[in-house]
């Protein structure tokens, strides 16, 4: 990034940022997700720098650009959970061979298709609306390497949903 | 840091004297259809009101540039979808189920021009007429004071046959009910229904009554577009869009009452239709 670039992200960063957390809690109710999404709407931003350069508003772009964040955020975890909720409420001869016990659970019906740590991961995320962040700090791994672990157990699932459609 | 010179100071000063849990409430319980200037007022009086409990700039900055500014995330997004999109318009509180909030007495006074002149023959005689500016529409205030909001709500779902709470006159083919909002306030009263479907397209029907007279209950947003007037079963039903949603609003008498979402004309039409 040039540094006339990050100069103009790093200032437009320390006025607004904590103005587009507020934002963002407006449409998601949680200040750590909204805390996410206005980062979000920074890395785009960085991304995107010469759009917002050239914008006549670069707050309203901003703004904007939180609320896709949002928008994007919330639509994921409604797939993530929807599969969930799919894969749970499938006949108990289609779902997997170890969910059978009565008092079976998301956990037991989910170890046969995801690794205990997978399940975790999904489980924190998804049901109890942990940030990618927080998980990562957790975990001591990146925060685009939890990312990734979320998106393949959320595929396996896809997946041995999928099967048991056909 | 917010100026002196935001909204939450010259237009809504009476913001500054809710306590921060009551401006969460009516921040998240926002649905797109107040005036804009007052939600940027409540976000205002919000930001001014967490300023010292957020995050610490420096080390939020630092994060930016040690876990979402890095190679392995560059051309990465952390949820997917686009960027920008002008599609359609957020709608606010997604996920709560029923919330009581305070309900900002400011809900909003504007000075509204264009009033069309109605000719009420063969219309139902509660209804009130609406107003439009090229920016907001709303209904003119009721006359009376109303007596008793719960009621007057409660009447209004009934006839709708929407008083189970199960949102089955308003659901269409492929949605379902997502989630109820409820308002309530010593004079002002709000239930709103979300339905929402696999691809993620949403409408909801909202409900509204104030009690006091000279004071609509809602104003809404709209684009510069016209406003039609849609007259069925001897109501008579005002259609315009707001950022990409169609929006059906109308009144009966106490009750001020909108449809509105990803649908488009013929099936608002229709719902209204089959209100009888």
């Amino acid at each position: 990034m040039r540094p006339e670039d990050a100069q103009l992200l790093e200032e437009l960063y320390r006025a607004h940022f904590h103005a587009l957390v507020v934002h963002a809690y407006r449409y998601l109710d949680d200040w750590n997700e909204a805390t996410l999404a206005a980062q979000e709407a920074f890395h785009i931003a960085c991304e995107k720098i010469d759009v917002l350069r050239a914008s006549a508003n670069p707050i309203g772009w901003l703004k904007e650009t939180t609320r896709n964040v949002c928008r994007n955020l919330w639509k994921t975890r409604q797939r993530q959970l929807q599969l969930l909720v799919s894969l749970d409420d499938l006949p108990e001869n289609e779902q997997p061979a170890r969910a059978l016990e009565a008092e079976a659970d998301y956990a037991d019906t989910f170890t046969s298709v995801l690794s205990p740590e997978e399940y975790r991961l999904l489980k924190r995320i998804v049901l109890d609306g942990d940030t990618y962040l927080e998980l990562a700090q957790e975990l001591g791994i990146s925060m685009w390497a939890c990312r990734k672990r979320v998106q393949r157990a959320t595929e396996k699932l896809r997946k041995r949903y999928d099967r048991s459609k056909e | 840091m917010v100026r002196g010179d935001s909204p939450c100071h010259t237009e809504y000063p009476q913001l500054l004297r809710l306590e921060t849990q009551k401006l969460e409430e009516l921040l998240t319980s926002l649905d797109g259809t107040e005036e804009e200037g007052f939600a940027e007022a409540l976000e205002a009086a919000l930001l001014q009101r967490k300023a010292e409990s957020l995050s610490d700039i420096d080390q939020s900055w630092d994060i930016l540039q040690k876990e979402f500014l890095t190679e392995e995330g560059v051309g990465q997004r952390l949820f997917d979808g686009e960027d920008h999109s002008h599609a359609s318009r957020l709608r606010p509180r997604w996920r709560r189920t029923v919330r009581r909030a305070l309900l900002a007495a400011a809900a909003v006074l504007a000075v509204f021009a264009g009033i069309i002149a109605a000719d009420a023959a063969g219309l139902e005689l509660f209804s009130r007429l609406g107003h439009w500016t090229q920016s907001t529409f709303s209904f003119s205030a009721p006359t009376e004071p109303v007596a008793s909001i719960d009621a007057a709500l409660q009447e209004t779902l009934q006839q709708l046959r929407m008083d189970g709470l199960s949102g089955a006159a308003f659901l269409l083919d492929g949605y379902q009910l997502r989630d109820i909002s409820q308002v309530h306030s010593d004079t002002y009263a709000r239930i709103c229904f979300f339905y929402s479907d696999s691809q993620g397209n949403s409408y909801n029907f909202r409900a509204a009554v104030h009690s006091e007279p000279a004071q609509p209950a809602t104003l809404y947003e709209k684009d510069g577009a016209g406003v039609e007037i849609y007259e069925t079963n001897g109501k008579r039903y005002y259609l315009f869009s707001n950022l990409g949603r169609n929006v059906a609003a109308w009144s009966d008498g106490a009750c001020e009452l909108s449809l509105s979402g990803d649908l488009d004309w013929n099936t608002i039409k229709g719902l209204l239709d089959q209100l009888g």
